[in-house]
C-alpha cells in the first residue's frame, strides 16, 4: 500500500472514525484503525462491535494494499502534523508516515486479525433524507431517550416508518418526544412500514459525525442498519425489543391551557431553577383571571425565588411542579416563538408543542407535589 | 436435547475452544455465546451480534466443529446465528428512581412482554359473592390452561374489577409456569389500533405473527371490536388459531356476549363456546373488605366506623369507592382535621351531585343510540317499538337524573311529548333500575360512555 493525501482530508476521516473505536477494549486489534484503498478510494474502518464506520478518503493511490494501525498514535502524529501532504507507505507489518520534514514507523497489525464489518441482507430498500433534516428531527428527541440500560427498549430512539410519514419517538418514561418528518422530505423505495429502535449511542454518533449539504441514504433489517453518505458508512446494531405503544398517553384534552412567549419561558426556567433541590423541582402557579403563570422554586438551605411570565391561559386554576430539566429539553427542540403548554393537575401528563405546528410534541410527566 | 443439556455440552466444548485461540480473543467472541440448538447432526451456536457471528464463523468454525464432534460423533455440521438478547443487560439501578417524587407515566410501567402490569395480583382482590364465580373460573384456567375454560368470557359493568381479575389472571400464570407460557395482555382499542397501522403500513404478517405465536391471549373490553369490520375479521382468525391449537383466550366485556349488538354472530357464538361469568355489584361486606385492602396497600388506617359510612354509602362501582377513600385520607393529610361520619357524607353527597358539567343532551342521546345501536332520531318520533321504548325511557331518566332537566323540557326535545310521559318513564326506570342489576349496569356503562365522550 502506497498512498498519498492531503493532511486534512485524512484528519476528517480519522475524526469521523474516531468515536466508533474501543480505545480501552482488550484485544488490541479493537484499537487500530483499518486502512485500506480499493475502487479509487482509500478508506478507513473503525469499530467497537456494536456499530462500525468506514470514512472515504480522497487521495491519490499508487499501489493497493492494507494494514491495521494503533488508532491512538496515529490519530495524534496526524493531527499535529505542519505539511499539507502525507504520503504513507505499507513496509511489511510496518507504516512509514512521511513529509517533508518528518518521518515516522509505526508498527500494525495483520489485517486479516480486524473483524469482518458484516454486511446487511436488505440491498434494494432504502430512505434517504436530508442530512441537516435527519439530524434536526433526532436531536429533537433523542435527549428524551433513557440513558441507561435499565430497560433496553428505551435505551434507544423509535424509527417508525409509515409509508407516508417517520416518526421518531424517545422516552424514558418521564417524558416522551415524537418529531415527524413529512411525505415530501424523503424518498423510498420501502413498500410497507416498519418499526425499529435506533440505540441511543448510534444516534449520537450519526448527529457528531453526519455533515450538513449531504444526503443520508438509510437501509434496515431485522437486526442491523445502514447509514450511507458519500463520505462515510455507519453500520449498527438496531435494539432489540418492541418500543411501547404510546398513542394513548398523548394527552388530548387539557384542564388548563397556557400559551407563553418561549424566551420568557426559557429565562424563568434557567433563573427560578436557581432555587430548585436534588429533585429539580419547578411549580408553576395558575390562579383565577391573573394573565400570568407564576414560576416558583425553594429549598429550605438556599431560599425561594417567584418569577412571572405573561401568558394566555385558558382553563381551571392549577398547581403543578416539574422537573425543569426535562422541560427545558422539550422547549429547546421547539423552534416557533410561542410555546403551547398543556396541563392536567399533578398525576397526568402535561405537554408542550409548537402552536401552529403538528409535527413536534413533548408530553411530560408532572412532579407529586408530597 | 433439553436446556441443561446443550448448556453443558456447550460448556465442555468451550473449555476445549478456549485452549487453542487467545483469551482476549476467547472473550471478546465467544463471550455470551450458547448451543442453541443440536439435532439430525448440525449444532446451532447463537452469538450476540453479527460482529461475532461473521468472525467466528470464518476464523474458528474448524475448532468448533471439533471440539463438538469430540463430544459426539454425530456432529456433521454448525451454523451461527444472532440472538440479540445474549447481550448482557447491565440492570443498572435507575438513577431516577430514588427520585420517588418524579411521576413515571403510567402505561410505561407495564410488564413489555406481556403489556400486564404487576400492580394486579389474586392477593389483592377481594372474594365475595358477586364474584365467586369468575373468580373460580380464573383459578380453574390457571391450574388447567388452554384446556379446561377455553374461551373464559368475563363480563361486568364499569369499575367492578374486570381488568383486575383478567391481568391477575395472566399475572399468576407467569408465576405458577415459570415465564415459560407467552403470555399478552391487549385492549381491544390497542388491538384495533394495531390492525389500523398494519393495514396503512402493509404489515398484517406482523399482527398475524405477534398474537397468533401466544400461548395465553388476554382481551380486554372486548365490546369495542363491535362493528369494526376489518379487526372483527383479524381476531376471528387469531381466535380460531388459538383456540385450535388449545391455547387459553381470556375475553372480558361490560356485558354478555349476546348483547354486544355490533358484534358478528359467528365470533358471539366462540365466545359463548367456553365458560361465561359475569362479576356484580359487591355487597356490603366484600366492600368493606376492598376498603380495608386498599388501605393495608397505603399502610394506612381509618375508623371502623367511617369505613362503614363509605361502604354504605358507595353501592355501584369500585372506583368510585377508592376515589371517595383517597379523597377522605387526602383531608386527613392536608387539614388535620377530624374525619367525621357526617363530614364523609358530605364528601360522598358532593361527589355524586356534582351537576352534569360539559355533557348537551346530544351527548346524552348519542350515548344510550350507541348503547343500543339504533338511530337518536327515533327517539323523537313516534314509533312504539319494544326496541325503541326502552332507550327512549332511558334517555329520559338519563337527562332527568344527570342535567336535572325539567319535565316539560325533555318531553319537548323527545319529541315533543306530554311531561306526564316523562314523569312516567322517570319513575318506571328509578324503581325498575334497584330491582333489575342488568338495567342497572347498561345505565352505569351509558352514563361512562356520555361523560368519556364530552
Amino acid at each position: 500500500m502506497k498512498v498519498i493525501l492531503l493532511k486534512n482530508n485524512l484528519k476528517i476521516g480519522l475524526e469521523t472514525i474516531s468515536r466508533s473505536i474501543s480505545e480501552n477494549s482488550s484485544l488490541p486489534i479493537l484499537k487500530t484503525v483499518l486502512v485500506k484503498n480499493n475502487n479509487n478510494k482509500i478508506c478507513l474502518l473503525g469499530t467497537n462491535l456494536e456499530l462500525a464506520v468506514t470514512s472515504k478518503v480522497a487521495g491519490k493511490i499508487i499501489e493497493e494494499g492494507e494494514l491495521a494501525i494503533p488508532f491512538g498514535v496515529f490519530s495524534s502524529i496526524i493531527n499535529n502534523l505542519d505539511s499539507d501532504r502525507v504520503n504513507l507507505e505499507k513496509k511489511n507489518k510496518n507504516l512509514i508516515i512521511k513529509t517533508d520534514n518528518y518521518s515516522a514507523v509505526i508498527q500494525g497489525m495483520e489485517p486479516s486479525d480486524f473483524p469482518i464489518i458484516p454486511s446487511i441482507e436488505n440491498k434494494n430498500f432504502y430512505v434517504e433524507i436530508q442530512s441537516e433534516i435527519f439530524k434536526d428531527s433526532l436531536s429533537k428527541v433523542i435527549h428524551a431517550a433513557q440513558t441507561s440500560d435499565f430497560r433496553p427498549e428505551l435505551n434507544g430512539v423509535l424509527f417508525d416508518f409509515q409509508i407516508n410519514a417517520i416518526k421518531l419517538a424517545a422516552t424514558d418514561s418521564f417524558r416522551l418526544a415524537e418529531v415527524s418528518i413529512s411525505k415530501q422530505q424523503f424518498k423510498t423505495n420501502y413498500e410497507s412500514g416498519f418499526k425499529v429502535i435506533i440505540p441511543i449511542k448510534t444516534g449520537q454518533e450519526i448527529l457528531r459525525i453526519l455533515k450538513d449539504g449531504t444526503s443520508a441514504k438509510l437501509c434496515f433489517d431485522s437486526n442491523q442498519m445502514v447509514l450511507k453518505t458519500d463520505d462515510f458508512e455507519l453500520i449498527s446494531r438496531l435494539t432489540e425489543g418492541s418500543f411501547p405503544d404510546y398513542e394513548q398517553i398523548i394527552p388530548k384534552k387539557f384542564g388548563t391551557e397556557i400559551l407563553l412567549q418561549k424566551d420568557n419561558f426559557v429565562n424563568a426556567i434557567k433563573l427560578s431553577s436557581a432555587f430548585t433541590t436534588k429533585i429539580s423541582n419547578l411549580r408553576f402557579r395558575i390562579e383565577d383571571g391573573k394573565k400570568a403563570v407564576e414560576v416558583y422554586s425553594a429549598d429550605s438551605a438556599l431560599g425561594e425565588n417567584t418569577y412571572i411570565i405573561p401568558a394566555k391561559i385558558k382553563g381551571e386554576v392549577a398547581e403543578v411542579g416539574f422537573n425543569w430539566r426535562f422541560l427545558m429539553d422539550g422547549i429547546k427542540a421547539m423552534s416557533s416563538e410561542d410555546v403551547f403548554f398543556g396541563i392536567n393537575g399533578e398525576n397526568k401528563p402535561a405537554m408542550l408543542k409548537n402552536p401552529e405546528d403538528n409535527s413536534y410534541f413533548y408530553v411530560i410527566m408532572p412532579i407529586k407535589s408530597a | 436435547m433439553d436446556l441443561m443439556d446443550l448448556n453443558r455440552a456447550w460448556e465442555t466444548a468451550l473449555a476445549e475452544i478456549e485452549l487453542q485461540i487467545s483469551r482476549p480473543n476467547f472473550a471478546t467472541w465467544l463471550k455470551n455465546s450458547r448451543l442453541a440448538d443440536k439435532k439430525d447432526g448440525t449444532a446451532t451456536v447463537a452469538l450476540p451480534n453479527n460482529f461475532a457471528k461473521e468472525w467466528v464463523k470464518t476464523k474458528y468454525h474448524k475448532i468448533i466443529l471439533a471440539a463438538l464432534r469430540n463430544l459426539d460423533n454425530e456432529t456433521k455440521n454448525v451454523q451461527y446465528e444472532v440472538h440479540p438478547s445474549l447481550i448482557k443487560e447491565q440492570k443498572a439501578a435507575d438513577e431516577i428512581q430514588n427520585i420517588e417524587m418524579q411521576n413515571i407515566i403510567p402505561e410505561f410501567r407495564l410488564d413489555p412482554e406481556t403489556n400486564l402490569s404487576p400492580r394486579y395480583t389474586f392477593e389483592s382482590f377481594v372474594v365475595g359473592t358477586s364474584n365467586e364465580l369468575a373468580c373460580a373460573a380464573a383459578y380453574a384456567v390457571i391450574k388447567e390452561v388452554g384446556t379446561k375454560y377455553n374461551p373464559l368470557f368475563i363480563y361486568g359493568g364499569v369499575g367492578l374489577g374486570k381488568t383486575h381479575l383478567i391481568q391477575a389472571i395472566g399475572n399468576e400464570i407467569k408465576k405458577t409456569h415459570k415465564e415459560k407460557l407467552k403470555i399478552k395482555y391487549v385492549t381491544s382499542e390497542k388491538f384495533t389500533n394495531e390492525v389500523v397501522w398494519a393495514i396503512r403500513n402493509k404489515r398484517m404478517d406482523d399482527i398475524k405473527q405477534k398474537y397468533r405465536d401466544t400461548d395465553v391471549l388476554i382481551i380486554d373490553d372486548i365490546q369495542f371490536i363491535g362493528g369494526k369490520e376489518k379487526t372483527e375479521e383479524e381476531f376471528f382468525h387469531t381466535f380460531n388459531v388459538l383456540y385450535e391449537s388449545k391455547k387459553q383466550i381470556i375475553i372480558s366485556s361490560d356485558r354478555p356476549p349476546r348483547s354486544i349488538p355490533t358484534l358478528e354472530e359467528r365470533l358471539r357464538s366462540r365466545f359463548a363456546s367456553g365458560m361465561i361469568a359475569d362479576i356484580g355489584f359487591p355487597d356490603y361486606e366484600t366492600r368493606l373488605a376492598i376498603l380495608k385492602t386498599k388501605l393495608d396497600e397505603q399502610n394506612r388506617e381509618l375508623d371502623e366506623e367511617i369505613l362503614s359510612v363509605i361502604a354504605k354509602k358507595v353501592q355501584r362501582n369500585i372506583r368510585e369507592l377508592e376515589g371517595v377513600l383517597n379523597k377522605i385520607l387526602f383531608h386527613l393529610d392536608r387539614k388535620k382535621s377530624d374525619i367525621t361520619p357526617v363530614f364523609v357524607e358530605k364528601i360522598i353527597e358532593n361527589d355524586f351531585n356534582q351537576p352534569a358539567k360539559n355533557v348537551t343532551i346530544n351527548d346524552v342521546l348519542k350515548a344510550v343510540a350507541d348503547y343500543f345501536n339504533v338511530p337518536s332520531n327515533d327517539f323523537i318520533g313516534r314509533c312504539r317499538k319494544r326496541e325503541i321504548v326502552e332507550p327512549r325511557q332511558i334517555a329520559m331518566y338519563l337527562l332527568r337524573e344527570e342535567m336535572k332537566l325539567s319535565y316539560p323540557h325533555i318531553g319537548e326535545k323527545l319529541g315533543n311529548r306530554d311531561h306526564t310521559t316523562v314523569i312516567h318513564a322517570y319513575e318506571k326506570i328509578s324503581k325498575e333500575i334497584t330491582k333489575n342489576p342488568s338495567l342497572n349496569q347498561k345505565i352505569l356503562y351509558i352514563k361512562d360512555s356520555m361523560y368519556k365522550n364530552s
